[in-house]
């Protein structure tokens, strides 16, 4: 029969106290003091990141045979859509080829560097995805000892996917930016008007994240592409980040927000480059403004 | 201490399973909560407190890897395993539905919990929002996963408990 071995010792009672109060110090600690936690975090990684490394390509693999059955139907509607949309993007190449020569003519006239040009990338594999439903983050195959560090931002399909949060050796946490704790400043692209964009888990759905504190007097309408601003503080300018599907008046008919639909599919994400840049931060004397 | 390993073991591979295959398993965005159904059993297969422990641990390593900061799952967790373990087991233990309720009651409170300490102290206030689309189908996920997961951790226990003696 089973007993308990170890009646002689505290009384469940006593223990979930203690462990209570262990958690809640826990808690207290790790908020107050990130850096304090951040070598537990990297032992817990490093033990258990091989082993989802593994178990990951199962697991696509799975995923990859139930997107074999999707019905044929809705491919070829997709080939379709895709055609009529290949034949409009070359026509509007061949327009952009052209005004990018004349741009490049114009750069060497002011001796512009190609501000936006191409950052440095390392390319990196999702490993496993946040174990509860409410946040969307993931884990990267890449690390500190690969040139991956906090805060550096990741893109995919030409459009922003997040940021590092966390760095181990092998391995580094994603925010998402349609997580829910996401925020991140933006700017429209031609007339360059700020703007903040925010992850919200209601928009789960429709794949979108919010746009808000959109001045009432910009120039910002449906349709517009939205990239990383440059006067933000952790994500590279002129990123894009999605096309803005909808916008109405504030209450306060202060500012204007709206909805924005990333360029990036979250849902079939498996790779993604890490810009191996840094924003570079302002020197302290700049923000004094004394 | 074959029964420690074992546990200690089958902690780490639902960890595992629930950031790999099981999110990509997911069904309407959602995916089953794989260890509080190791917690939730184990509290009520054995008679003594590691369903306590085994929350804790869980949960911390939760934490470890997902969270913003180090206690709030395992504190969750804890709680759950500690209530689990201690209501009395005087029905067998090999019938499914005792468990069942008892994991699909845990996932609502570990939903409400989270949805307070996550989303409601920063101002998300939606909470028929949250709880039919996130809590209510995670749920159901869970419970259904717990079905086959909980007569598996008990063939598995009773192995670990034969050995042990």
């Amino acid at each position: 029969m089973r007993r308990d071995r170890r009646s002689s010792s505290a009384t469940p009672k006593v223990l979930v106290l203690a462990l209570s109060v262990l958690c809640l110090v826990l808690i207290f600690v790790s908020y107050q003091f990130a850096d304090a936690v951040a070598p537990v975090k990297n032992v817990v990684g490093e033990i258990v990141f091989p082993m989802q490394k593994g178990i990951n390509l199962l697991g696509s693999g799975i995923s990859g045979t139930t997107d074999y059955f999707t019905s044929k139907q809705k491919l070829l509607d997709e080939n379709k859509k895709m055609k009529e949309e290949l034949d409009s993007l070359k026509y509007q190449n061949g327009i952009l080829q052209q005004d990018f020569s004349e741009l490049d003519n114009l750069r060497e006239l002011y001796s512009l560097d190609d501000a936006y040009s191409s950052y440095p990338t390392k390319a990196a594999r999702i490993i496993s995805r946040d174990s509860n439903n409410w946040y969307n983050q993931f884990t990267i195959d890449k690390g500190t000892g690969d040139g991956i560090a906090v805060n550096m931002n990741v893109i995919a399909n030409g459009g922003l996917v997040g940021i590092v949060t966390d760095a181990g050796k092998h391995w580094a946490k994603v925010r998402a930016i349609i997580d829910d704790k996401s925020n991140v400043s933006g700017m429209e692209v031609k007339n360059s008007d700020i703007c903040n964009v925010k992850g919200n888990l209601k928009l789960l759905d429709s794949g979108n994240i919010i746009l808000d504190m959109v001045d009432v007097d910009a120039a910002i309408k449906e349709g517009d592409t939205i990239v990383t601003s440059n006067i933000s503080d952790k994500f590279l300018p002129g990123i894009t980040i999605g096309t803005v599907t909808s916008l109405n008046n504030d209450d306060s008919n202060m500012t204007k927000s709206g909805e924005i639909k990333p360029v990036v599919s979250f849902d079939s994400l498996k790779v993604v480059l890490v810009i191996t840049t840094l924003k570079e931060e302002l020197p302290k004397e700049a923000l004094n403004y004394n | 201490m074959k029964r420690f390993i074992g546990t200690a073991l089958v902690i780490y591979l639902a960890f595992i399973l629930q950031t790999t295959i099981f999110q990509s398993l997911s069904l309407a965005d959602v995916s089953p909560n794989i260890l509080l159904i190791v917690t939730v059993s184990f509290a009520y297969i054995r008679e003594n407190r590691d369903g306590i422990w085994i929350g804790f641990f869980s949960g911390l390593l939760m934490d470890a890897m997902y969270g913003e900061v180090l206690g709030l799952y395992a504190l969750i967790l804890m709680i759950i395993g500690f209530v689990i373990s201690i209501i009395p087991k005087d029905y067998f233990t090999d019938n499914i539905f005792v468990p069942m309720i008892l994991v699909g009651g845990s996932d609502f409170f570990y939903g409400f919990s989270y949805f307070v300490f996550e989303f409601l102290l920063r101002g998300r206030t939606s909470m028929i929002f949250y709880f039919s689309r996130i809590v209510l189908p995670e749920i159901v996920y869970t419970v259904i996963v717990s079905i086959v997961l909980y007569k598996l951790l008990y063939i598995l226990d009773d192995r670990l408990e034969g050995k042990e003696v």
